[in-house]
């Protein structure tokens, strides 16, 4: 991958994996240290990664740093404020669209991302499965599980509204 | 693909992930159709997918862009740079250490090692007229009559720690001893010098050609054709602790130690004689200021120079110990945080 082409991925990319990172943590700032580190490994390894496949990479990168920016949270224990600012984040417009943003916050953060990457990204199984580390059959276990979660949730809520 | 209303939400949920090809999710669309009570169950679940349209995040990618190729290149070449002077410095350093280390050296080695070797020659050579040099000369010349024999000068050696006995070539010495390494030898000169007939020869030495050449001590071969009369050792010789040579036979001892605390004892195995037959005995105990300065000079030089060598690596041992020291000082209050 030469500079320019790693600075097309940037044009191209930088956004969706802020997103991606973003509803993950909730919180901007730890978003935007994520997507920087990441790119930053991306620039590093620039020798080795093919320019086709550097949206992949660039989102494998991301993934990991995410989960360990999440397990370093939880194990100094700041979640609950970083719950508090994560109402910084994007408010849906309507009532469904807030439901789900609601669903999806409870699911764990692997089964999320899963949904992000899926329906953000349009990865294939087997792609989220490279991504996460995950083989094809877990990934869409996983995913089915987490969007029947999403429905029940959905369902439940519209139903007491 | 067997789509049946108790496997439906599998399909339904692979329709909706979009893991389906054509013909699947076409027959999925039939399987609605003919199935309109299950609609709602795939509205539902349609209800989860995510629109990446209602979610945009943009983040400020001016941190991201890298610079361009040509941009890159000159900062690489600069950190090379950097690096190859810093090589380059190493190597100065290192040169400058060893030639310094090398001209210290040198010095230690033709500063006291010439100068003591210097004295050891100026000892072991006997004057011109005649008298061997030091006082154990004149005590030893016991025959005083001349002889017109070639006599080998031996190398006279200085012993630091422990003086040595005078001697003569080919003859036994006694105190230095084997591979001592405070033995030092002078290489010393080929005099002729007039032996007296009644000089005892002990064993022939190598490079003696006459067969009574020098006056010898100690015969212990009892090969020696001619007996000789005894050299004539005076008593103060013995009271001084130096050797007295008393031996005139094979069969005699010639060498005896009056006093063993004081077994000084100079060695001159070449000494240049001239017009006398003494053997160039002499002992460093006599106060002989050339031989003393001997013993200081010559021998301790080499214990200098290793010592210089050792403490100078001690030295830089230290100073690596300390700055590892220092760094650990910066490191552990950060991780101690």
């Amino acid at each position: 991958m030469t500079p320019q082409e790693y600075n097309q991925c940037v044009s191209q990319y930088a956004d969706n994996v802020y997103r991606f990172i973003l509803k993950n943590l909730g919180r901007e700032d730890d978003a935007r240290d994520v997507v920087q580190s990441s790119f930053e490994k991306l620039w590093i390894n620039r020798e080795q990664v093919d320019a086709a496949r550097s949206k992949s990479y660039l989102f494998t990168i991301a993934y990991h740093q995410m989960i360990d920016h999440i397990r370093k949270s939880k194990r100094i224990q700041l979640r609950d404020d970083f719950r508090e600012d994560a109402q910084v984040q994007h408010i849906p417009a309507n009532n469904t669209r807030k439901l789900l943003e609601e669903a999806l916050s409870r699911l764990g953060e692997t089964q999320r991302s899963l949904i992000m990457l899926k329906d953000y990204e349009g990865y294939s199984y087997e792609e989220i499965g490279r991504i996460t580390g995950l083989n094809e059959s877990q990934v869409k276990v996983y995913l089915h599980r987490a969007r029947l979660q999403l429905r029940d949730y959905i369902v439940k809520m519209e139903n007491v509204l | 693909m067997n789509l049946t209303r108790h496997n439906y939400e599998e399909y339904f949920l692979l329709y909706v992930d979009g893991e389906l090809a054509g013909d699947d999710r076409l027959a999925v669309e039939a399987f609605l159709q003919e199935h309109p009570d299950l609609g709602e169950q795939m509205d539902d679940l349609r209800q989860t997918v995510l629109s990446p349209a209602d979610d945009v995040f943009t983040i400020d990618k001016t941190l991201l862009y890298r610079p361009q190729e040509e941009e890159a290149g000159a900062r690489i070449i600069s950190i090379n740079r950097r690096r190859l002077s810093a090589a380059a410095a190493a190597v100065a350093i290192a040169l400058l250490a060893t030639s310094a280390l090398w001209i210290v050296r040198r010095q230690n080695h033709s500063g006291p090692a010439t100068a003591g070797a210097q004295n050891a020659t100026a000892i072991a050579t006997p004057p011109d007229d005649g008298v061997a040099s030091g006082a154990a000369t004149h005590h030893t010349t016991a025959a005083g009559s001349p002889s017109t024999d070639t006599a080998q000068a031996a190398p006279a050696i200085a012993a630091g720690s422990r003086p040595t006995a005078p001697t003569v070539p080919g003859a036994r010495t006694i105190g230095p001893i084997p591979g001592d390494r405070t033995t030092a030898a002078a290489p010393g000169a080929r005099a002729t010098a007039p032996a007296p007939s009644n000089v005892t020869h002990p064993e022939k030495a190598p490079w003696q050609n006459a067969p009574h050449d020098a006056l010898v001590t100690n015969n212990p071969s009892g090969t020696n054709p001619v007996p000789q009369t005894p050299v004539g050792i005076p008593q103060d010789m013995h009271t001084d602790g130096t050797i007295a040579i008393s031996g005139s036979t094979p069969r005699h001892t010639p060498l005896a130690i009056n006093d063993d605390s004081t077994q000084a004892l100079a060695i001159n195995n070449r000494p240049t004689v001239t017009r006398t037959s003494s053997p160039t005995y002499h002992t460093l105990e006599d106060g002989n200021q050339e031989a003393s300065n001997d013993r200081i000079l010559f021998v301790p030089a080499d214990q200098v120079v290793n010592g210089e060598v050792k403490g100078f690596f001690r030295r830089a041992g230290r100073l690596i110990k300390r700055s590892a020291s220092l760094n650990n000082d910066v490191v552990r209050p950060e991780s101690d945080r």
